[in-house]
């Protein structure tokens, strides 16, 4: 109830909205880190499906690689 | 009716004539040039050679294969195999043509380099060199499965896009990927291939075939030469003899090689390139032409070697630049989804 903003003064309020947006700008990811993020994620996804040498990641999609065409195998 | 479909026939049949002084060589292949799908269709290539309209008779051939060279965009799927030398392939021929049945690696330009040396008694054409390209088309089915990865990648790109447009905070997704992220970079490292080479001679009557792999280690990338040896009593048999010669892909359990030449003097050899790294078995059958005693007492000669072929992986720089291409469609489709689609909206609500 402590931090219930209806039951509380002009004052309280006030700074428990200034922390919740504290709180929000803190945590905010921006636009372009979020797509940077999703490129590096995506670029460990797709190396590890076509390009890795590692035996069991290699040949469990080794015909997958060679039908695509596009990708360099052995 | 008839007319019209046999010229079809020679029109999808015939890929190149060349002629070279009285020299001509036609090269023909089964299937057509238009239809062959690389590393999954064995071909087999006809050569024709004809002097004034007619068949060549005794002549040494030599043909050289090279594979299509590096392309600056694309790989294709055995980059180690671009531009190298792919087979050397020698015979006597007797009757104007020289066949044998090839599995083509990759799509590309080919490159044939055909020398003719006709018989000592021909003193009428010289040795001949005759440079002849076969161009193959990349198999339909891979071409379609490329184009989804394409479209796959641009659509997840620009759905993407669309929701860091919309939302201002996208931490749960953005922490799952990453979760997903940190589980795939575990899949990094690297990968040795270890291999070996077995040779298994049958010797009936005193006669053996031997075949002799240099190196005895096979790796992608470098032709392997394959000495083919005749022998009656341990020593070399200096006639003619008929060879046939089969190279299998154990892995896949298809054929990648097979010819039948014309050996002069008892020897033979062969360079060839294992273009994948997977065990295969080359088995040479040979039987001597002019000895009649031999043809009466037993089947050809047979001879079977195992070849562990060492894969090489690509080079890094050819893996970047094909992550850099997929990366880029998705890194379109992030910007289409992004800014392209909302303005669109925006632009067609107003």
């Amino acid at each position: 109830m402590q931090h219930d903003p209806t039951h509380q003064t002009p004052q309280q309020q006030f700074k428990y909205i200034h922390r919740q947006l504290y709180i929000f700008r803190k945590h905010h990811v921006s636009v372009v880190k979020q797509a940077l993020i999703l490129i590096v994620a995506c670029s460990f996804v797709l190396y590890s499906l076509f390009f890795t040498n590692v035996p069991a990641i290699h040949d469990f999609f080794h015909e997958l690689r060679h039908a695509l065409g596009i990708i360099p195998c052995h | 009716m008839v007319i019209c479909c046999f010229s079809l026939q020679l029109l999808s049949a015939v890929l190149v004539q060349a002629e070279q002084g009285a020299l001509t060589v036609e090269m023909t292949t089964m299937p057509a040039v238009e239809t062959i799908r690389p590393d999954a269709d064995l071909v087999r290539v006809t050569l024709t050679f004809l002097q004034h309209a007619q068949p060549l008779n005794q002549a040494h051939v030599q043909i050289d294969v090279t594979a299509p060279s590096h392309s600056r965009l694309l790989s294709t799927d055995f980059p180690i195999v671009e531009g190298t030398h792919l087979l050397s392939l020698a015979s006597v021929i007797t009757d104007g043509t020289l066949t044998f049945d090839y599995l083509f690696p990759i799509r590309g330009t080919y490159t044939f380099d055909v020398t003719v040396t006709p018989d000592p008694k021909n003193a009428a054409m010289p040795p001949t060199t005759v440079h002849k390209t076969l161009h193959l088309r990349e198999n339909p089915a891979e071409v379609r499965h490329a184009w989804l990865l394409v479209a796959g990648l641009f659509v997840f790109g620009a759905i993407s896009g669309i929701f860091m447009a919309r939302s201002a905070a996208a931490k749960e997704q953005t922490a799952t990927i990453i979760a997903f992220a940190i589980l795939c970079a575990a899949a990094l490292g690297a990968e040795a291939a270890d291999a070996a080479a077995t040779q298994t001679p049958q010797a009936p009557a005193g006669w053996s075939l031997e075949i002799q792999a240099t190196p005895e280690q096979a790796t992608v990338g470098e032709p392997v030469q394959l000495a083919i040896a005749l022998k009656k009593d341990d020593k070399i048999f200096t006639a003619p003899m008929q060879v046939s010669l089969d190279i299998h892909h154990l892995e896949d359990d298809k054929a990648v090689f097979h010819t039948q030449t014309l050996a002069a003097d008892g020897a033979t050899s062969l360079r060839f390139q294992f273009f994948d790294g997977a065990p295969h078995t080359v088995t040479v059958t040979a039987r001597p032409i002019e000895d009649m005693a031999f043809a009466q007492e037993a089947p050809p000669l047979r001879a079977v070697l195992g070849m562990e072929v060492m894969a090489i992986h690509p080079p890094l720089p050819v893996k970047l630049r094909t992550l850099a291409l997929l990366i880029g469609v998705l890194v379109v489709g992030m910007l289409v989804g992004g800014f392209v689609l909302p303005v669109v909206k925006e632009r067609g609500g107003a």
